[in-house]
């Protein structure tokens, strides 16, 4: 008697599935709470424009480097003193010293803001 | 469901515990629904996979192409999650000649008890579906995606998901036909 029903097998899919969701749904649990898991996202989740940010971490340590370089030119030595000569009678030593050290200034204000940044998120948990 | 993405907080600077919330609430479900798909995963399996999916996906945000729609690539990450969960498992699916008939009765036409009739026939039918016919099922009659996006997802040629939907649903018909007669 049940055939004299007209049956739609996409019709019954479409429910059994209809069907399904909904029990899931009423079986979903809370989400889990900020330190249950990474509510901040990390880089990769982060917008593309403001990835650049990043680089700033980079720079800044390429610039500590040549900050590192520039002061062994500074002290002296042999090797320091050949390369000093080279550069410092050059003149060029005060200008690439300028250079850096405004850039440098503008990195660690970028990293110092970054830090801040990420030091107001939430903090990194574990989901699992 | 893409205005729950596009246009929030999910999309952009402030991800936050609300837009988290929204989005499990919206899309776990739709996870473990999914993987109910793949036999062999037991319901504990399912809700650890639908909640590592949600959580995978709000952190993968970032690195999604936004050109496409979101539910396929969601779709995806379960799936790879699922199948992951399988392989590791190595366990078989239920095959359709397990159909089992035999739990069926027959109450008589009457409106609520037939429909329960159905609603049981169908998800014994769709249990003992081959996975592949099953996840292809799922993805197009229950997550609702189109039959590109869903064989793109199943890894399967267009025609041949179109194909095999068609014999899901023949099969199913003539599974109930067999069973309360022609």
């Amino acid at each position: 008697m049940a055939a004299n029903v007209r049956f739609d097998p996409e019709v019954a899919l479409r429910a059994h599935y209809a069907a399904e969701l909904e029990e899931e749904r009423r079986l979903c649990p809370p989400a889990p709470h900020a330190g249950e898991w990474l509510p901040s996202p990390p880089v990769a989740a982060v917008p593309r424009r403001r990835r650049s940010r990043f680089l700033l971490e980079a720079a800044t340590a390429a610039l500590l480097v040549l900050s590192a370089g520039l002061s062994v030119l500074s002290r002296g030595g042999p090797l320091g003193t050949a390369l000093a000569d080279a550069t410092i009678k050059g003149g060029r030593a005060a200008v690439v010293g300028a250079a850096i050290g405004g850039r440098f200034t503008s990195a660690v204000e970028g990293f110092c803001e970054l830090k801040g940044a990420k030091a107001g998120g939430a903090t990194a948990g574990r989901y699992r | 469901m893409e205005s729950l993405i596009e246009g929030s907080p999910w999309a952009g600077e402030g991800a936050d515990d609300a837009g988290f919330e929204a989005f499990w609430r919206e899309w776990r479900p739709r996870a473990a629904a999914y993987a109910r798909a793949f036999g062999g995963l037991s319901a504990e399996d399912r809700e650890e996979l639908a909640a590592e999916a949600v959580t995978r996906a709000w952190l993968a945000e970032g690195r999604r192409d936004r050109n496409r729609p979101f539910a396929p690539w969601f779709f995806a990450i379960v799936r790879h999650l699922a199948l992951d969960t399988l392989r590791r498992r190595r366990e078989l699916s239920a095959s359709p000649e397990n159909f089992d008939r035999s739990a069926s009765h027959h109450e008589g036409p009457e409106g609520g008890a037939l429909r329960k009739e159905e609603a049981e026939f169908v998800r014994r039918f769709v249990a003992a579906l081959p996975e592949r016919d099953r996840e292809l099922s799922c993805l197009i009659y229950g997550a609702g995606l189109g039959i590109g996006e869903a064989a793109r997802i199943a890894g399967m040629p267009t025609g041949t998901a179109k194909w095999r939907l068609y014999e899901v649903r023949k099969a199913l018909r003539k599974a109930w036909e067999r069973e309360y007669g022609g």
